[in-house]
């Protein structure tokens, strides 16, 4: 079984980590990969402001970013801008945010870089363990102006293997525990999305859209495995209107690749990430990477 | 969980869990959010001339490089052009009082400084230590502030079972024994003319007490005593002729009763201060209409309650459940003499 890092999308493109292979997979499913040598310890997300994201990887202390060579195959090209301290205190830090950290036993980051939001902008998840199970992990919010400070310091539950976790324009989701938490990161607090998951379902997948209006996340029935995915406005949450209100969730189709048309297959995909854009995700079939169509018209 | 009331919202706040729940009470029916925040040191502000509001803080303090220590001073307040509920932390150099008095984060990080009038003084009586050997750990601080600025620091320090409540006070620190055995949630504070009212709850065994003190000399005016099934959940002190109908100052008593398959009940008691021996209770209203959640479960361990400083609302709180009842409207107006 693959162990996932993370899914950043380009365009019609999107770029997959996992321990030791990179892949980029196209909107139509056409799969590319190279492998590597390493695990990696820091995994970093960019989100840029035309919608585009791109994946960087630390090994052995220098940092690689996922690109696509000239033979449309990924490859990592060494990239500079990040540092980050030896052990027993972790230092880290991005631009002028640092901050020291007290070390877990094996730290793996996860960072989350929101390049187009004021500060904080910078979603850090610390955990010991690439894991497919939730567990402990701390979510700190960095910011530029509290060097040597974290902004905000969160104890969460959540998967740490492609981390369901998005940030965009200062606003935060993120899939914690049983629930979907949504929160401006200048008010240092997560509100639980009610009524959203019923209480057999479990979120896997959360991404908050280009503009920042909606929220997109899959969601998996225990009892029948299946899953659905959802469409969320929260922008009118942001303006005062409560995020109880079953109208302000749409619920999308999945349109699988014309090879797994079974119905069985809908239960044994994982959903990795959705794209910012809302209409295609990646999931994972045991060690198989897919592109599935997201369609939210016909609903 | 400790009780806090913005205006217009009920929080709930763990020390040590991140979960924060929070209450809408702007409208007759309750609604709960539940939030993921900072974990924190709870600070309860009770400012001089506010309509009873009373401002939540946090101190929130980890490990940092070799063994040090970072900390972060943050007061929650309710976002603007958002909802009601919407919670955010702002961070914050100082609680300041209006006589420059100020609570600050102590220079090593392990806890809070007082500056009385704004002197930096080292000392016992100026230092409220996170943990601390004799007493155990902090739970929680509550800040008085009266006509000529901050009067008194309560610190709740925790140790197991064992619970103490610190005075602070310009010249000192003391211990009180009357203040033994109380939690934050039990203790309440009222504003008149140039006085302070407070009253305490205290658990020590099965036996609960409640008492009413003036500030800052910490004179007990009044106190009682229960014992099973009978349990002081909350209490409230009430100056003379705002509420109830009393003439004198007093103090509203909640008990909580909880027989077997019954739902529990809970009784509002005020009496005047002053009251001759037999403590008879100049009002007594029961609670029981539910405004959000359910009393039908064991109230095992004794729930902790809060009345609202607007005292529409009782918010209960235990390990198993919350609930919110609506206090009939009647205590305002003067309720039923007994």
């Amino acid at each position: 079984m693959l162990t996932v890092l993370d899914v950043a999308f380009d365009n019609d493109f999107a770029l997959v980590a996992t321990t030791g292979r990179i892949f980029m997979i196209s909107r139509d499913g056409k799969v590319r990969d190279r492998s590597f040598k390493g695990t990696p310890d820091v995994v970093i997300r960019r989100r840029h402001a035309n919608g585009s994201e791109t994946l960087s990887l630390r090994l052995g202390g220098a940092l690689y970013r996922v690109q696509s060579g000239p033979d449309g195959s990924p490859r990592l090209e060494r990239a500079g801008g990040f540092f980050a301290g030896s052990q027993p205190f972790l230092r880290f830090g991005f631009y002028r945010a640092s901050i020291d950290v007290a070390p877990l036993r094996n730290v793996q980051m996860h960072i989350l870089d929101d390049l187009d939001s004021t500060d904080p902008k910078i979603f850090c998840l610390l955990f010991e363990d690439y894991a497919k199970q939730m567990s402990s992990a701390r979510l700190l919010f960095l910011s530029e102006e509290h060097r040597g400070h974290s902004y905000a310091d969160l104890d969460v539950y959540i998967r740490t293997e492609c981390p369901p976790i998005d940030a965009n324009r200062g606003i935060v989701a993120a899939a914690i525990m049983n629930s979907i938490w949504v929160g401006l990161a200048r008010a240092r607090a997560l509100v639980k999305l009610d009524g959203l998951t019923a209480e057999h379902e479990t979120p896997e997948a959360v991404t908050l859209d280009v503009l920042g209006q909606h929220l997109f996340c899959a969601l998996r029935n225990h009892r029948d495995g299946r899953i659905r995915v959802l469409r969320v406005q929260i922008q009118p949450w942001s303006k005062s209107v409560p995020p109880h209100d079953r109208r302000l969730f749409t619920e999308g189709v999945m349109e699988l690749p014309e090879s797994l048309s079974a119905p069985s297959s809908k239960r044994d995909i994982t959903p990795l990430r959705i794209a910012p854009s809302g209409d295609w995700m990646v999931a994972q079939m045991s060690d198989i990477l897919l592109a599935v169509s997201l369609n939210w018209e016909q609903s | 969980m400790k009780i806090f009331f913005l205006p217009s919202v009920c929080v709930l706040k763990e020390t040590l869990l991140a979960a924060t729940l929070v209450f809408d009470l702007s409208s007759d029916r309750p609604v709960q959010e539940t939030y993921l925040t900072i974990r924190g040191i709870p600070i309860r502000v009770h400012r001089w001339n506010q309509n009873a509001e009373e401002e939540l803080w946090l101190m929130s303090s980890w490990s940092g490089q070799l063994g040090g220590r970072e900390a972060l001073l943050l007061r929650a307040h309710l976002l603007d052009a958002h909802r009601p509920g919407f919670l955010a932390f702002s961070g914050e150099d100082r609680i300041g009082f209006r006589d420059e008095s100020a609570i600050v984060l102590d220079r090593d990080g392990f806890g809070l400084q007082i500056l009385w009038k704004g002197q930096w003084k080292r000392g016992r009586e100026n230092v409220i230590p996170i943990s601390d050997p004799q007493t155990g750990s902090l739970d929680g601080v509550i800040a008085i502030e009266g006509k000529d600025g901050l009067q008194a620091v309560l610190a709740v320090r925790v140790w197991g079972e064992e619970r103490h409540i610190a005075l602070y006070k310009p010249d000192r620190m003391l211990m009180p024994r009357p203040f033994l055995g109380s939690r934050m949630n039990g203790v309440e504070i009222a504003h008149s003319g140039g006085k302070i009212l407070m009253s305490i709850v205290g658990n020590i065994g099965d036996k609960d007490k409640a008492a009413l003190f003036l500030l800052p000399e910490r004179r007990v005016l009044w106190e009682m005593e229960t014992k099973r099934p009978d349990h002081i959940c909350a209490a409230f002190p009430i100056l003379a002729g705002t509420w109830g109908g009393l003439q004198r100052d007093g103090i509203g008593v909640i008990l909580a009763r909880s027989a077997k398959d019954k739902p529990v009940s809970f009784l509002l008691q005020a009496f005047e201060a002053d009251a001759k021996a037999d403590k008879r209770p100049a009002l007594e209203i029961p609670i029981s209409d539910l405004a959000f959640g359910s009393a039908h479960r064991p109230l095992y361990p004794w729930p902790e309650a809060r009345v609202s400083p607007d005292r529409r609302f009782l918010v209960v709180e235990t390990a198993s459940f919350q609930c919110i009842l609506r206090i009939p409207a009647q205590g305002a107006k003067g309720g039923v003499p007994c």
